[in-house]
């Protein structure tokens, strides 16, 4: 089975606002602001760029991170990616 | 006979704008604010290049107006963009109204805020969409069976859905007008002409069909507050489509006879014509090439539409319903039974939304 | 020409007949037969300057009785903005706090031009401090002894930002003190101007404090971003100052907004901006006088 990969509609629709230990991020899509965590700003910053699959994107981010893609990673990263679905600000491809 | 009514003389002419006096624009903010216009001066303002000329207290409160607007069309091209998703790209969906003018750029759109978003689907897909968008999180506005199958049996669209986080009511419908109207123009005839959008699968009616939908839902609809919007978005589409096709009078003419929809077209043409001076070709003014036989029920049809559309002063009372129907019977009319049927059927489809929202089932 | 320039017969023939006053960057036209209701607008606004009743108004507000049979035996009074009635009426005595509440609900209900922030603004120096409205903050009593010790007051409700130039604007207006918070600032400043007791409204007692005469006449004057400060009322405790950071001052103004979902993008600049240039801090008090040295300290 093929993995679902990921990807960001519009990247010129984010406007993120970095303060001293986290980012604000005003989506123009929705008209929403959220409050992110690090983890959560690089996931966006790789996909604002690439169209990836879950695996692919944990071992680029473990990377970047300097840690290893393991299975607890991969769930991790796996669940953010979902919140973020749910706020509309990625997107699915199957 | 014709009073020098602010809100007419620059939606007539935007130039005049310049010319008001302050107290003229004090009178014009309200006009236009109860008509729900005021962002449209702005626009219009700035189509004319005047907007720099304007007072700074008319601007503040234009640009006030205008950020409700901004946020209202986003709200819903936001829910047009879920909506899409959760149904995916093959079937093909006719935005309609708001929704059409602001995808398909058209000039009524710009400082027009929209609530709902009103689709159109092919009676085949209707099961489909309904089943997707319940499944990704819409709730249906009307739990009652009864009113269910009420909607299903005579109406042209689906009980109304909404999202509980976005609150954006969609009205999906399957055809422009009730079952049980006297006017029931064919879906087919509307898929035939719809123009593609540039993106994929989103459709909007063709311009002809667009004007005859505004003018309409003009006609059926018990919305009097927004009527005099309403016009303008036909005053609007109108000078626009001509601009771009000369020929447009002749076919808008043949397309409302071919669906059985000349008389509204009629009454909304004349109104805009004498309330808006829109320049429509001597064709379209022409009541004998609408098939009005009965002179007594033209003219008298024609003034009440205008009536009921010309913009109130700040100081009078909000329009109602019933004090038009009132003034209806008042002049011993017997309105086209086509025209009260759509009243009512509204008027129904209203009291039952109440109902739900009454229940708690309504907007969070 | 003033309320008080005026008399009292004056006044009350002017606001029958239409009184355009300015609050701020508004324009406002009042109209009301009611006499009680000029007469306590003549008390807590004397020095205000009457502008002349024409031009632009960006709302016209009538507060008149109902017309009705109720009228006779319960009598009532309404709202009215541009001609719509966005409320039920009130009873007639509380036509006052009617005025001044119902006017708050058409600015923020209307003034999108505007990033509307639920806080009190009070300025000293050029800078204004910026204090959100939360349940238990007890801002209306801080804001009044504030005001009472010299600062200016912008509002004790809305802080205006203007969007495009990041600046604060002034409001002045007269602040609601309710229940408790009435005799605290009697006690606090014996000679303050307030208004009559209106008991049982929908918040409470309540009585109005008059905006000090050099806010009224500096109104027209915009200030720069300066702290904001986030206040909590907590019996018995001592004055405690802690800093929070921008990104927790920024969520909790935002949530604290009156449109701050309305403008969006604007809104999320414009915050941005004002939260950057502010310092931030928590203030724990149960003392007023320390916790206005503690401000007057902050300022330097």
């Amino acid at each position: 089975m093929k993995a679902d990969s990921w990807r960001i509609p519009f990247p010129d629709e984010l406007l993120l606002e970095e303060w001293e230990n986290a980012w604000m991020l005003y989506h123009r899509g929705t008209g929403e602001t959220h409050l992110l965590d690090a983890l959560t700003v690089e996931i966006l910053d790789i996909l604002r760029s690439n169209t990836l699959s879950t695996p692919t994107l944990a071992e680029e981010l473990a990377r970047r991170c300097q840690r290893s893609a393991d299975a607890e990673w991969q769930a991790r990263i796996g669940t953010t990616l979902e919140r973020l679905e749910f706020l509309s600000l990625v997107e699915r491809q199957r | 006979m014709s009073s020098p009514d602010p809100l007419l003389t620059v939606l007539r002419e935007p130039g005049r704008m310049t010319l008001l006096s302050t107290a003229e624009w004090d009178r014009l903010l309200r006009m236009a604010r109860a008509h729900r216009l005021l962002a449209k001066l702005g626009e219009l303002a700035r189509g004319e290049g005047i907007e720099c000329r304007l007072p700074h207290r008319a601007l503040d409160n234009i640009r006030a107006a205008q950020v409700w607007v901004d946020h209202f069309q986003l709200r819903i091209r936001r829910e047009l963009r879920e909506v899409r998703r959760a149904i995916g790209s093959p079937i093909p969906l006719v935005l309609l109204k708001g929704a059409a003018y602001m995808m398909a750029g058209l000039p009524p759109a710009a400082g027009r805020s929209f609530a709902d978003l009103d689709l159109l689907v092919r009676f085949e897909d209707l099961q489909t969409v309904e089943q997707a968008m319940l499944e990704t999180g819409w709730h249906s506005q009307v739990e009652n069976e009864y009113d269910q199958r009420y909607y299903r049996q005579w109406m042209h669209e689906i009980p109304p859905l909404v999202h509980p986080l976005r609150g954006v009511e969609v009205d999906v419908h399957h055809n422009l007008l009730p079952s049980v109207g006297r006017f029931r123009p064919a879906a087919k005839a509307l898929w035939e002409r719809a123009t593609p959008l540039e993106s994929n699968g989103l459709f909007v009616l063709s311009p002809e069909d667009m004007v005859l939908h505004s003018a309409v839902h003009l006609v059926v609809s018990d919305e009097l507050r927004g009527g005099l919007r309403d016009l303008f978005d036909i005053h609007q589409l109108y000078c626009h489509f001509f601009r771009r096709d000369r020929g447009f009078p002749a076919v808008l003419l043949e397309r409302a006879r071919s669906l059985g929809l000349a008389k509204p077209l009629f009454y909304v043409l004349q109104a805009s014509h004498e309330l808006l001076h829109t320049p429509y070709e001597a064709e379209l003014l022409d009541y004998r090439n609408f098939g009005l036989r009965n002179p007594f029920q033209r003219v008298l049809m024609c003034h009440l539409v205008k009536e009921v559309l010309r913009p109130r002063p700040p100081e009078a009372a909000p329009p109602s319903f019933r004090r038009w129907l009132l003034y209806v019977r008042s002049h011993w009319i017997r309105m086209p039974p086509g025209l009260l049927l759509g009243h009512l059927t509204r008027k129904s489809v209203r009291r039952i939304r109440e109902r739900v929202e009454e229940k708690g089932g309504g907007i969070p | 020409m003033t309320p008080d320039s005026l008399g009292e017969e004056g006044f009350l023939r002017q606001v029958r007949s239409g009184l355009t006053i300015r609050f701020g960057p508004f324009r406002i036209c009042l109209r009301s037969p009611l006499l009680e209701a000029a007469r306590v607008f003549r008390r807590l606004y004397p020095d205000i300057k009457l502008e002349k009743d024409e031009g632009i108004r960006d709302f016209h507000v009538e507060v008149f009785p109902p017309s009705g049979v109720r009228r006779w035996w319960r009598p009532q009074v309404e709202f009215r903005l541009d001609g719509e009635k966005p409320f039920e009426p009130f009873p007639r005595d509380h036509a006052f706090p009617l005025f001044e509440w119902g006017l708050n609900y058409a600015i923020a209900t209307r003034a999108h031009n505007y990033c509307l922030l639920h806080s009190a603004v009070l300025e000293k120096n050029g800078r204004c401090l910026i204090l959100p409205a939360l349940p238990g903050s007890g801002k209306s009593t801080l804001c009044a002894a504030l005001m009472l010790r010299g600062w200016r007051l912008f509002s004790d409700e809305f802080g205006i930002l203007q969007p495009e130039t990041g600046r604060m604007l002034p409001m002045p207006r007269a602040i609601p003190l309710k229940n408790r918070s009435i005799e605290v600032i009697r006690r606090f400043e014996p000679g303050a101007l307030l208004g009559p007791l209106f008991p049982k409204t929908r918040k409470g007692d309540v009585a109005h404090l008059a905006p000090s005469r050099s806010s009224l006449e500096r109104q027209g004057e915009e200030g720069k971003a300066g702290w904001i400060v986030f206040p909590r009322f907590v019996p018995g405790s001592s004055t405690l100052v802690s800093s929070v950071s921008g990104s927790e001052a920024f969520v909790r103004l935002s949530n604290n907004s009156f449109n701050y979902h309305l403008l969006g993008e604007i809104a999320f600049r414009a915050l941005t901006d004002l939260v950057r240039e502010s310092e931030c801090h928590a203030l724990r008090y149960s003392d007023l006088d320390e916790a206005v040295a503690m401000f007057d300290r902050m300022v330097g």
